[in-house]
């Protein structure tokens, strides 16, 4: 389809990643309509992926061709030794992630929202899930986890996560190949790929950021098309104005995934009308971008009033606001702690890279973009491509800086970025600086040992079950965080109580993806509905329960904070009663990494409401 | 003309430590912050080997 709308071009690898973004871009919105209307189920999505293959028509014939190119173009890239030492260390890194993508989900935002949401969602039209907050932030690439769900397997959704990665790498490739000798750009790849920010999102994580990535990194790749070289000045002009509506389309496809990514199509708008002066590129670059991703915040819109639910909830829909499931979110997103004085806003490239942990996980990308970063005197500048991803680079930097200082959020331009900067030390060593050159490769080289050995050490608690000499559920038990309260909770009430029609268990923990009976969550962290505000009373917060159909209450160990003296004085009057108990140990702490595991009580209490 | 290239040479040449010296202190500072980390993934093995 690209090929007849005249997007081709001579690179193969441009042309099938071009093709990529623009079948999943496509995918996930006719993937959005029918969760709309509930058809998402087994039938559908299969008829719909036979419908999408059969329209490619010629496409398949050209297919083999295509490949037999691409093959051909890795082979040549591959020719010398050294290329081929660091692509078979590409391929093993991008073996081991696919690899760790089959276990059993286990990534602590995959189990509360990224994949629990679009379960819960299975074959019914989409409504508002109040009681988890979350929800709303799921964008179109969720919807490539709801599609392998649909199919009948999480672990088709995993793969479809891990296949963001691989496209991610291949378009950095693309990108490094036009900033860099063929070489540097296998080490760039290297580099990106064995990140363990990079690794974890590609292959447990159960996230679909490494799609906003790709979006992102192919609207670079598309952009930079757009500008005309002066030995191709004529050709080029003529279509630039078309690459650019493509280019706006995949930066809505990023946009599409995460509020966040709104920051690359008002870049993108913003890079058109300063370098190509043409408000009409721009508006269709923009407009494109809104068909491509707009549909997640039409359906906050329709649901709540607020487009990005709930962080603009104060302003357009003042009289539903939860003030205290607000703060609480605002400052888990990081939003509610950012510091604006000038000391820090300098120092946030520091802190991002000496002290992640305080900044949204910013050490796991690494050292190297810091410390390569004076190099960026030396890329080349006058390469359309470096414009446009030190352009992008720099729109979500900043965003992030004054939003929410999470380094975690940058991962749609850490391939750019990268890029950037080994496009500098590539110069540098062409230029013979032997020293620095020296420098940047012993860093380099600390950076993969350290990273390859992290990789490998964390690789060691996963192969076990899937190389199948660990059960699954042993498997969960020791790397999956509430598993065991979870599990305790579906073994209660699916053999001894037997939910009725309608009726939920309401809980209080963070990782709700195996619970397998209806639930609510009550906390008011998570919980746009349990305003700690209206059911400080013990009978309100009753009726309220009532009001969303809960028959249990599962106290694992302790009650939220804002609403336990409620909760409390209803079990001292009998109105919440213990039927069933266990203690677990539970992983606890910041991260799963530090396996820290604390032995925890979890009550089942029934709820006795008044004349039952 | 051979004095040019000398001063050229040598400012290459501080420039180069310089950066040196930044990546010296980026990645001590960088791998530092990992001691935790470390220590609860291979505090066995250091045990071991005390």
């Amino acid at each position: 389809m690209l090929g007849r709308l005249g997007f081709q071009t001579e690179s193969h690898l441009e042309d099938a990643l071009f093709s990529a973004g623009f079948f999943f871009a496509s995918l996930e919105i006719v993937l959005f309509v029918l969760a709309v209307v509930g058809w998402l189920r087994f039938a559908t999505a299969a008829t719909l992926l036979t419908l999408m293959a059969l329209s490619a028509g010629r496409g398949w014939r050209d297919l083999r061709t295509h490949a037999r190119s691409l093959s051909a173009n890795t082979r040549e890239s591959l020719r010398s030794v050294f290329s081929r030492f660091i692509g078979s260390l590409v391929a093993i890194c991008l073996f081991l992630e696919g690899l760790l993508a089959m276990a059993p989900l286990t990534g602590s935002d995959a189990l509360h929202y990224h994949f629990t949401t679009p379960l819960l969602e299975q074959g019914k039209s989409l409504t508002p899930i109040f009681w988890l907050m979350q929800s709303f932030y799921t964008g179109q690439a969720h919807l490539l986890i709801s599609l392998g769900l649909s199919l009948g397997s999480d672990r088709i959704s995993l793969g479809l996560m891990f296949l963001g990665g691989l496209l991610t790498v291949a378009a950095l490739f693309a990108i490094s190949r036009q900033l860099m000798s063929t070489q540097w750009a296998w080490i760039t790849s290297l580099i990106f790929i064995a990140t363990p920010l990079v690794y974890w999102q590609t292959s447990t994580s159960g996230s679909p950021d490494m799609w906003m990535a790709f979006y992102c990194a192919i609207s670079t790749l598309a952009a930079a098309r757009a500008v005309p070289s002066s030995a191709q000045a004529p050709v080029v002009a003529q279509s630039s104005a078309r690459w650019l509506v493509l280019a706006g389309f995949f930066a809505g496809a990023a946009a599409g995934v995460k509020y966040t990514g709104w920051v690359i199509p008002f870049a993108l708008v913003v890079y058109i009308l300063a370098v190509q002066r043409s408000w009409r590129t721009a508006s269709l670059s923009g407009i494109a971008s809104l068909l491509a991703g707009i549909w997640p915040m039409a359906r906050n819109w329709v649901w709540s009033g607020d487009p990005m639910f709930p962080f603009f909830m104060r302003f357009l829909n003042p009289s539903k606001v939860n003030s205290y499931s607000l703060d609480a979110f605002l400052s888990m997103s990081g939003a509610a702690n950012v510091a604006r004085d000038w000391q820090h806003l300098l120092g946030y490239p520091f802190l991002l890279v000496f002290n992640g942990n305080e900044h949204g996980l910013g050490q796991y990308y690494g050292p190297l973009v810091l410390a390569f970063s004076p190099l960026l005197a030396f890329a080349p500048w006058k390469k359309p491509v470096t414009s446009v991803a030190a352009f992008f680079w720099a729109a979500v930097y900043l965003s992030n800086l004054f939003s929410s200082q999470m380094g975690r959020l940058l991962l749609p331009v850490y391939a750019l970025s990268l890029a950037l900067v080994l496009s500098g030390v590539a110069a540098i060593a062409q230029r013979g600086w032997r020293i620095a050159t020296g420098g940047c490769t012993a860093s380099i080289f600390l950076f993969l040992v350290f990273a390859g050995a992290s990789d490998a050490l964390y690789a060691r608690d996963f192969l076990p079950v899937i190389f199948g000499t660990e059960k699954d559920q042993a498997f969960l038990e020791r790397m999956c965080p509430d598993y065991e309260t979870s599990e305790f909770i579906n073994r209660t009430l699916q053999q001894d109580v037997r939910p009725a029609a309608g009726s939920n268990v309401m809980v209080f923990f963070r990782h709700l993806y195996y619970i397998r009976v209806p639930f609510v969550d009550g906390s008011p962290e998570y919980s746009w509905q349990m305003d700690p505000a209206l059911y400080s009373d013990p009978n309100k917060l009753l009726l309220h329960l009532r009001e969303m159909n809960v028959r249990w209450v599962v106290k694992a160990p302790v009650y939220p904070e804002a609403l336990a003296a409620s909760f409390s004085k209803l079990e001292e009057e009998g109105k919440l009663a213990p039927i069933a108990s266990t203690s677990v140990n539970n992983l606890t702490g910041v991260s799963r990494i530090y396996r820290q595991k604390q032995i925890i009580h979890v009550v089942l209490l029934k709820v006795a409401y008044p004349g039952t | 003309m051979d004095l040019k290239k000398v001063r050229s040479d040598a400012a290459r040449r501080l420039v180069q430590i310089l950066f040196i010296l930044w990546l010296f202190f980026v990645n001590v500072l960088y791998y530092l912050q990992f001691r935790d980390l470390l220590l609860s993934r291979l505090g066995s093995w250091v045990h071991r080997w005390r």
